[in-house]
């Protein structure tokens, strides 16, 4: 077998997942493949019998927007952390963090792609949308913006993604013999010399300084879309976009730390995804939720002390009138998550546990995902013109699609596992930096 | 020399293309949103070709371009 010139490392555990399948993942894509086919099969009743037939979603009178918006704020926030994550390991020379990058990478990947599958099913007919998007679309409409931002967003990720991995195409080319004309190909004449690693790892790092902009800009646009809303009760608010970002900074890191503790139990990688790497990450995400939970309390303060009589009906229904029985359990599940990584950093700080890490962090993505359907729904449940009130509840199909995106993230992530290395491989001498 | 030219013209393309699409955007009906229809397709497209430049950095290889 002829090799690059390239020092390869005869380590070959962070290939496993390529070199060897296992009986559990075939029930798995089983799974995945039903998940994702709950997407498929209402996506198919939608456009046979309408919005009215599958979803709560209804107008004048009702919701127009319900469960599908929030899940694509949450899909959208998720997959803020990639380049954040990617872009602080490069920047702040963070090396022990740099196992997590590519788990992370992956989270904009497949989450982006996941909500733009939903905007395409809660637009109703996606042809239409795509058409007059691209052909009339106005440089005054967040809509525009959103197009923009996520496009440029998802391609720049993918370069950088791409970039970040060439150097393990060309190993994988040398370790993985069965797919070697395919790695050969993907590593389009990689040779792993001194003056390509530098060339790349100084792209790399000036991606990364341009790509955390468009990175903050693609969750403001969403909050621009709520906030410029002027006549809109609990929506028209100039935080939106910073209350936006925050979310997804903490979506987005729970999420990583919730995946990678699962990829490090799964495959026995404590040596690479360091107890240290995790828990720094848990204490990035502790803090973020802190100025989380202060936002929120300033925007409830605010509103409950002199509010418009707009505010007063929404807010009123989240406090006491109809969607109460969210509201106060989602805030107590915040606090609890918060609460769970404070406690785990600081007075049980020499009891570390993971487990409550995880559990902490999972909290927060319940709490938050709760707190996204709070802003979208009651909002809307107040009618600007003589119409009665409605109702909104979402139906099984609804929960269907979101459920089948989660399918389709998951199922990424089993199928990249299988072909490519989800760690980057270290560099000669790495390793024991990172462990 | 070559690699540097591929990369000069793939910023002069993006650039016109983005320009041109934000430009046609601006000069449309701000009400009816009429004429210089796909301007957007064409603004994004601009955008999107830029992030080809760190592939060409990458990816092109000064050795391969040289004729000998």
């Amino acid at each position: 077998m002829a090799t690059l010139g390239r020092r390869v490392s005869p380590d070959t555990t962070l290939l496993r997942p390529i070199l060897a399948t296992g009986r559990v993942i075939y029930p798995l894509v089983g799974l995945v493949v039903s998940m994702v086919s709950m997407y498929i099969y209402t996506f198919y009743l939608q456009i046979e019998g309408g919005h009215g037939s599958v979803t709560g979603q209804a107008t004048p009178v009702g919701a127009v927007w319900g469960l599908y918006v929030a899940s694509i704020i949450f899909f959208i926030g998720v997959s803020h952390v990639g380049i954040g994550v990617s872009a602080a390991t490069r920047l702040l020379e963070l090396d022990y963090l740099k196992p997590y990058a590519r788990i992370a990478e992956l989270l904009t990947m497949f989450c982006l792609p996941a909500a733009v599958c939903i905007i395409t099913i809660d637009i109703g007919r996606p042809e239409r949308f795509l058409f007059n998007v691209m052909r009339y679309g106005r440089v005054q409409a967040p809509f525009v913006w959103s197009a923009t931002v996520i496009s440029t967003y998802l391609f720049a990720s993918l370069v950088y993604l791409y970039l970040s991995m060439r150097r393990d195409f060309a190993l994988c080319a040398d370790l993985v013999p069965k797919w070697r004309r395919f790695y050969k190909l993907l590593a389009l004449g990689y040779e792993d010399t001194e003056e390509e690693r530098r060339r790349h790892e100084k792209t790399l790092w000036w991606m990364s300084i341009a790509l955390i902009p468009i990175m903050v800009s693609v969750h403001s646009v969403y909050g621009f879309v709520f906030g410029l809303h002027s006549s809109r009760a609990g929506w028209f608010n100039p935080f939106m976009a910073p209350y936006f970002v925050l979310g997804a900074i903490n979506n987005g890191f729970a999420t990583l730390v919730i995946v990678a503790a699962l990829i490090r139990k799964v495959f026995g990688w404590e040596e690479y995804l360091s107890l240290r790497g995790l828990r720094n990450l848990a204490r990035f995400l502790c803090w973020m939720t802190l100025l989380y939970i202060y936002f929120c309390l300033s925007e409830y303060l605010t509103y409950i002390y002199s509010p418009p009589i707009g505010e007063v009906i929404v807010f009123r229904s989240l406090f006491k009138g109809d969607f109460s029985f969210i509201f106060w359990p989602s805030q107590t599940v915040l606090l609890m998550g918060y609460l769970m990584l404070f406690l785990n950093q600081t007075i049980f700080n020499r009891q570390f546990t993971l487990w409550v890490t995880v559990a902490g962090a999972s909290a927060i993505n319940i709490a938050l995902f709760a707190t996204r359907y709070l802003i979208v729904v009651p909002s809307l449940m107040r009618p600007m013109l003589p119409f009665p009130t409605g109702t909104y509840t979402p139906t099984l199909y609804e929960w269907g699609v979101i459920i089948g995106m989660f399918g389709f993230v998951i199922g990424g992530y089993l199928v990249f596992m299988k072909f490519f290395p989800i760690i980057e491989l270290p560099h000669p001498g790495e390793a024991e930096r990172i462990k | 020399m070559k690699k540097h030219l591929i990369i000069l013209a793939n910023v002069i393309v993006s650039l016109s293309i983005a320009g041109t699409g934000m430009t046609r955007m601006i000069l449309r009906d701000p009400l009816l949103g009429g004429g210089y229809e796909f301007s957007t397709l064409i603004w994004i497209s601009g955008v999107v070709s830029f992030w080809l430049i760190p592939l060409e950095i990458c990816i092109i290889s000064d050795k391969k371009l040289t004729t000998h």
